[in-house]
């Protein structure tokens, strides 16, 4: 890469540049070696910014130019697909870009004078060739450097669960406007993932509805604080589970009363001032439930107009099933209802039991179909 | 009035069921509205009755059979009705029918014995045209039919009051609902008599679940959705149908 220029200026706008962009120095030979480096590394690593990178960068003048040699060295995870190798070429062309887009503009070449007698000088001239006087405080103008932030940047109109690992394997999230659904044996890991679903979408001011049997997320002061946070609770003691003073809670009989529970979302998003064009979200915590009790073909009805009604205003749909629960049948009548599956699982590693996440579908979206490890005290970390 | 396609149809006063009606009752027409008890026959015709005194000044009579004033004007209240209120602006009438259920079998009258059933239709009729004719009423609500036909074992004589009924009321240029009662309020019932001799018919179920559906079975001149939508009746708003909504039985 050629830059016009001189070495020293250039040598000093590439290296504030890159500490801009997040590298520490590591060795310096002014003006002509720097090594630099960033991020620390390690088994859970899964942003191209955090891997443990080393950047070499020699310098050599070239007349008018710089000659700018790059080596770049990086410590990628297995986590990592051919896939992900692509967008981390993109990205390492896009700091190439950006060094080049940012270098310092070479000083303006106005015709180099003698200060005395205005002589011209040429670039070799040491002392003026009329006055004889020395020609070593001659100035040169370098102009600052710009700064450039280096961001990994994702599609922003995926919709996040907020779980770093699970939003890298989905490049940055969700579609948005798709059904997902989760499938899960009872853990305490999805309960958490679904809470950090639910509680990024509040974070970024969009509309969440929560449907559920229980009352689980009663507890969550954060969720039933937010005037954006509505809740559907299907049970027959739903007015006993719901404490007094909480908002934006909507109460059916059963799981098994599936007229009563449409008109009620029904009602429910007639009553919701949908004016803003943001993302929304609707959680249905409630399938098992109702496969258990209203069987395959009245639940698929159900969820197919569910998610119909829902999509056409603009809601991300994300359900939850425990297919232990149900005949692979049963299960698969309502699975293919949705446009992506992502599945939990539990194995057994180095003598204990560790769960898993893994897309195992996304329609019309790119994803990663490697594995990411589920650690609960990471889900339990707040944002 | 001539009736156009645009005032061809009264709005029933809940969005979800014009929709469902494309519009509205057909205008001039008897329709008769089933159910069974609590199914919310009554809300719905007051209903109807409300909203084209308010929302279209058609001016509207309640015919009660087996329902008091203050009961009436009570109840009606809980929906943000205040039929007082129009009944004093003289948009509506209360008619208190009860006293006509209530005489005997036979009466004789002048010269002539004149059975219980006859009077009963007669006085009826007379004091609904009285009505209509003085406060120029354009919609009417016989609450209900049951109370008044319960007295013709024979099917041809209860055939033949009925139609006498509805004859009648056609020819005072008024839209009339008529709500009659079932005794099995599903899908399941026994077709009557007055389905067949009424203009529409629309049904009001209760279902094994707990949830409400209608149904508009019969409505001659108008295209119809007639598939079971379920309903609601919401305290304060009155009948609020879902006409996108499925039946989950």
């Amino acid at each position: 890469m050629e830059i016009m220029g001189d070495i020293g200026p250039v040598f000093d706008a590439l290296k504030k540049l890159l500490v801009v962009m997040g590298f520490t120095e590591s060795s310096l030979t002014w003006p002509t070696n720097m090594e630099l480096r960033r991020g620390k590394g390690g088994l859970f690593v899964t942003n191209i910014k955090d891997c443990k990178t080393v950047l070499k960068v020699s310098l050599k003048q070239a007349h008018d130019n710089v000659d700018i040699l790059f080596d770049y060295n990086i410590e990628l995870r297995g986590m990592f697909t051919d896939k992900d190798n692509q967008d981390i070429q993109a990205e390492l062309m896009k700091i190439k870009h950006a060094l080049v887009d940012v270098a310092p503009s070479p000083a303006p070449k106005t015709p180099r004078v003698c200060e005395v007698c205005f002589t011209p000088l040429k670039v070799e001239d040491v002392f003026c060739p009329n006055c004889g006087r020395s020609t070593d405080k001659q100035k040169v103008t370098v102009s600052p450097p710009q700064q450039s932030k280096l961001e990994v940047s994702f599609d922003p109109t995926k919709v996040q669960f907020g779980q770093k690992g699970v939003d890298d394997i989905l490049y940055g999230g969700i579609p948005n406007n798709s059904a997902i659904v989760i499938t899960s044996p009872p853990c305490e890991e999805e309960d958490l993932l679904i809470t950090r679903f639910i509680e990024t979408g509040l974070d970024q001011s969009e509309i969440v509805v929560y449907s559920s049997v229980d009352n689980s997320m009663m507890k969550n002061q954060k969720a039933i604080e937010n005037k954006a946070f509505y809740q559907l609770i299907c049970n027959p003691q739903a007015d006993l589970m719901v404490p007094e003073g909480i908002k934006n809670v909507t109460k059916v009989k059963g799981i098994e009363h599936l007229t009563e529970l449409s008109v009620a979302l029904t009602t429910l998003l007639n009553n919701i001032s949908l004016t803003e064009n943001k993302p929304r979200r609707l959680v249905l915590n409630i399938l098992s439930d109702m496969l258990l009790s209203c069987h395959s073909v009245n639940t698929r009805k159900w969820l197919s107009e569910t998610i119909a009604k829902f999509k056409t205003k603009n809601f991300t749909i994300l359900a939850k099933l425990n297919p232990h629960m149900h005949s692979k049948e049963e299960a698969s009548a309502v699975l293919d209802l949705f446009d992506g599956q992502i599945d939990i699982y539990e194995k057994e590693h180095e003598g204990s039991f560790k769960r898993y996440l893994r897309v195992k579908r996304m329609s019309n979206t790119q994803y990663s179909s490697k594995e990411v490890e589920l650690v609960r005290e990471d889900l339990l970390i707040q944002k | 009035m001539e009736l156009t396609e645009s005032n061809a149809k009264l709005s029933t006063g809940i969005d979800g069921l014009d929709l469902m009606l494309h519009g509205g009752f057909p205008r001039k027409r008897t329709v008769l509205v089933i159910g069974g008890p609590g199914s919310g026959k009554t809300v719905l015709c007051c209903q109807f009755l409300h909203s084209g005194i308010v929302k279209n000044n058609e001016k509207g009579i309640y015919v009660a059979l087996d329902y008091s004033r203050e009961a009436f004007l009570h109840d009606m209240l809980g929906f943000g009705w205040d039929f007082q209120k129009l009944e004093e602006a003289g948009s509506f009438v209360f008619l208190d029918g009860s006293s006509i259920r209530r005489i005997p079998h036979t009466q004789v009258v002048g010269s002539t014995l004149y059975s219980s059933e006859d009077l009963s239709f007669e006085d009826l009729i007379d004091l609904v045209t009285l009505y209509v004719n003085k406060i120029g009423a354009k919609r009417v609500v016989i609450d209900s039919l049951s109370a008044l036909i319960f007295r013709f074992p024979d099917q041809i004589q209860r055939r033949s009051a009925i139609l006498s009924l509805i004859e009648s009321l056609s020819a005072l240029n008024v839209t009339t609902l008529i709500i009659s009662e079932v005794s099995q309020g599903d899908f399941t019932r026994q077709i009557s008599t007055e389905e067949y001799l009424c203009d529409g018919v629309l049904s009001m179920y209760m279902l094994k679940d707990g949830s409400r559906a209608v149904q508009i079975s019969k409505m001659r001149t108008v295209q119809i959705d007639n598939k079971p939508r379920p309903y609601a009746i919401v305290s304060g708003r009155g009948i609020e149908v879902f006409p996108n909504e499925t039946i989950f039985t």
